[in-house]
């Protein structure tokens, strides 16, 4: 492994080829849309890229390109303008970095909308709300109604409304018909990468872990908007997956990671600084299976039949929508396909949102998968590095 | 003037234990967005659950959330698990799935108690786009759905006379606690915001046709005019607005009247919002509750902004407040997020200041919260 050369403490696994090159499309991902010139929406980062496209416009995920501490300097991590704004200064630091990266921009951001997502995480709806109003751009929100298993048919029905209504509105305003077809082929597109992430998944449940955690999140990460070019995205994730296969077949392992690791199984929100996933592999870990973005890639989206009735259930059993317990039944089994030897899950200070399923989560795995089960928090102000012990005397712990 | 009202109150513990005792079912509910006529016409006693907000029960709900989580919604679950008297004799709990908050609130309800918990789904983006049919039609699915499980939970139908009955009763109620809301704009009013504030917590607790009758008990004795003549109150006139405020939160009250100024308006949910807005008694009442439950003036949760600044704006016109202070419970996104919003739009349309507030249920911020009071005040009065 290398150092990054943007940031000197992250390491990246400099064999895998093709990822580099993905790297660099993530390092570039502003300057790509400033360059487009095409209409640029900000979107939430488990909003479906599909619907997006579908309207001819580009998606971007605002969160993991503005939020991501990647992002350049120190300077980037500043939350001023976003508590100018009037968001709390204990709100979630990946809402405040965002916000204030994004603010800080003014004018001469590529952004030519907002599309809030109401219903599945209140910070982010109200901070997608406070950008619109500041730069003078146009919100539009689409809500998801809460999950519960008896009320589907008319959830379900209302996504679909919602769905139909978000087209013909921000349809109109992009002067983008939309049609039918034109949904169905983005969801085609989006789901060959949803099989391309799967296949990598698939290879973490090998003996000699072929990828490391940083990679294997950020394939996903950046995969949350196609890294606005599907075609480009599709094609390095495919030679990413021949090259992880090619390990695969050889029993390589990844370098830097040990042998015999201790398999742990990430659950929940990530931190923003991307060292994380190096500490877990310095301290005798192995990633196998991770949730953050699961839920935009946990299966893929019906092409056939009633497409928006069918789209529309997808989205409404999005794992992260579930209320904890639900969602905790349902990633089960992508976690025990994943034969991890622990879970770990991620909190973010001042989420009031996933981090509040934390003793649910913790409860329900320990009961039915078994193994050992810890939870770590990320805040504003700590270096990732402080959870260094921690990682460590647990993996020492389940070894 | 409202000491019988304040001994029920303290007494009502007793009152529902006996009522319970005698065969009375008793539902709690969280969130105004639940339409507690339902639970009357049910035959049910409704209670609001927006008391018992102690350090000792916030802290008792970090067992189950986070400390980074609302005190309040961390409060809901501490009482239930230190055994507050009117959290034991709850047969039922009904939760809106409002903010990030309600919606865990009723996850760890489900999980660890073990009473049956019916959660309403409220669509956050309905009054600011009412031709969304679909946020209609979603909202009366679910209150239809609220029906069935209190008939069930109850053994009584809900029929539509005895619904009517329920409705007009819950509209003369919030009828007259308007009347009192409106005696707080009057310079030199006979009624403090203090008593209307115990008043409103009273109307979430105690038995509902005695609340009216005291109440329009109170409206009646207002009207009569004070034999001595009122001297000029020139205390600093002050709105209130912001997150849900518990009947024992009243840190900010306390310190603002210390500071020789007096709350004239508020703008909150468990104030003057839950009180505005009747369910109309023409057409199918099913339709009335969700109008009106659903476009009452929205929680920020709601993306409806423009509805609640107007609302806020309107009351400190009406009230002649000189500043408002802007009350965030910490860990409460969604008002905290829009003070900025708040701010600059009372500047510019009443050129009158606010101060945010952010505390939480314990004494720790006494002292600065304090000082930022009598700071704004004292700007406000030029001195």
């Amino acid at each position: 492994m290398t150092k990054s050369a943007q940031l000197t403490e992250v390491l990246l696994d400099r064999r895998l080829a093709s990822f580099n090159r993905l790297w660099q499309m993530f390092m570039e991902s502003e300057s790509r849309i400033q360059r487009s010139g095409g209409k640029v929406v900000a979107k939430w980062r488990l909003f479906p890229p599909e619907i997006i496209y579908a309207l001819g416009a580009t998606p971007y995920d605002l969160l993991l390109h503005e939020g991501m501490t990647k992002t350049t300097t120190k300077d980037a991590r500043t939350t001023a303008y976003a508590i100018e704004a009037g968001l709390s200064a204990d709100s979630c630091i990946w809402n405040l970095t965002a916000t204030s990266n994004t603010l800080s921009k003014g004018n001469l951001t590529p952004l030519n909308m907002f599309v809030a997502t109401a219903g599945q995480c209140d910070i982010s709806s109200k901070t997608w709300q406070l950008m619109s109003r500041d730069m003078h751009k146009p919100i539009y929100s689409m809500e998801i109604p809460i999950y519960d298993a008896a009320s589907e048919k008319r959830a379900t029905s209302f996504i679909k409304e919602e769905l139909t209504s978000l087209f013909e509105r921000v349809g109109r305003r992009f002067g983008h018909k939309y049609s039918e077809r034109n949904l169905r082929e983005e969801i085609k597109r989006g789901n060959e990468i949803r099989k391309l992430l799967l296949d990598l998944t698939g290879s973490l449940t090998h003996d000699h872990v072929p990828m490391t955690g940083l990679e294997y999140f950020l394939t996903h990460a950046t995969a949350g908007d196609y890294l606005q070019e599907p075609e480009a995205l599709t094609a390095i994730l495919t030679e990413i997956r021949n090259e992880v296969m090619k390990r695969t077949e050889q029993s390589k392992a990844a370098p830097g990671i040990t042998n015999d690791p201790t398999r742990l199984y990430y659950v929940g929100m990530a931190p923003q600084d991307l060292r994380f996933w190096n500490i877990i592999e310095d301290s005798g870990g192995a990633i196998v299976g991770c949730d953050t973005y699961l839920p935009l890639f946990h299966s893929p989206i019906p092409e056939n039949g009633s497409l928006l009735k069918e789209f529309a259930g997808w989205i409404w059993k999005m794992p992260h929508h579930m209320p904890s317990l639900d969602r905790a039944k349902s990633l089960i089994p992508y976690i025990k396909q994943q034969k991890p030897d622990a879970v770990i899950i991620g909190n973010v200070i001042g989420c009031r949102n996933l981090s509040s399923s934390d003793r649910i989560l913790k409860e329900t795995f320990r009961e039915e998968l078994g193994i050992p089960v810890t939870s770590i928090e990320f805040g504003s102000s700590e270096d990732v590095t402080l959870l260094e012990p921690h990682i460590k005397a647990f993996i020492e712990m389940c070894k | 003037m409202i000491n019988p009202l304040m001994k029920m109150l303290r007494d009502r513990p007793e009152s529902l234990r006996l009522s319970k005792e005698s065969g009375s079912k008793i539902v709690g509910y969280f969130c105004a967005y639940i339409p507690e006529e339902l639970i009357t016409a049910a035959g049910m006693i409704p209670l609001r659950l927006v008391s018992g907000t102690s350090p000792e029960a916030m802290h008792a709900g970090e067992q189950y959330l986070q400390s980074y989580t609302c005190p309040y919604i961390r409060t809901c679950i501490g009482n239930k698990a230190t055994r507050n008297p009117y959290y034991e004799m709850l047969d039922a709990v009904c939760v809106a799935c409002t903010c990030d908050g309600m919606k865990k609130l009723q996850e760890y309800w489900k999980k660890y108690f073990n009473i049956p918990v019916f959660t309403v789904g409220v669509p956050q983006t309905s009054n600011r786009f009412r031709t969304r049919k679909q946020a209609i039609d979603y909202f009366r699915e679910e209150l239809d759905d609220l029906k069935k499980n209190l008939e069930k939970l109850s053994g009584t139908k809900i029929t539509n006379k005895r619904l009517r009955e329920a409705v007009r009763t819950h509209n003369l109620i919030r009828g007259r606690m308007r009347r009192l809301y409106d005696y707080l704009k009057e310079e030199s009013s006979s009624i403090s915001w203090r008593d209307v504030f115990q008043i409103s917590h009273a109307g979430f607790l105690v038995d509902r046709p005695e609340f009216l009758k005291e109440t329009t008990r109170i409206v009646g004795e207002l009207k009569t005019p004070p034999r001595v003549e009122k001297k000029t109150d020139t205390r600093t006139r002050i709105m209130l607005y912001g997150s849900v405020m518990a009947l024992e939160d009243t840190k900010v009250l306390d310190l603002v009247e210390r500071a020789r100024a007096k709350i004239v308006a508020d703008a909150l949910c468990t104030g003057s919002r839950f009180w505005r807005k009747d369910v109309s008694l023409d057409g199918p009442l099913m339709e009335g509750l969700v109008e009106r439950y659903l476009h009452n003036t929205p929680c920020p949760n709601m993306t409806d902004t423009a509805m609640r600044l107007n609302y806020v704006i309107a009351g400190a016109r009406g009230s002649h407040a000189q500043g408002m202070i802007y009350y965030s419970l910490k860990s409460c996104d969604t008002f905290r997020s829009e003070v900025k919003i708040f701010k600059e739009a009372l500047k510019k349309e009443l050129n009158i200041p606010t101060l945010l507030i952010e505390t939480e249920y314990s004494p720790a911020d006494i002292g600065t919260t304090r000082t930022k009071i009598e700071a704004f005040l004292e700007m406000l009065r030029g001195v």
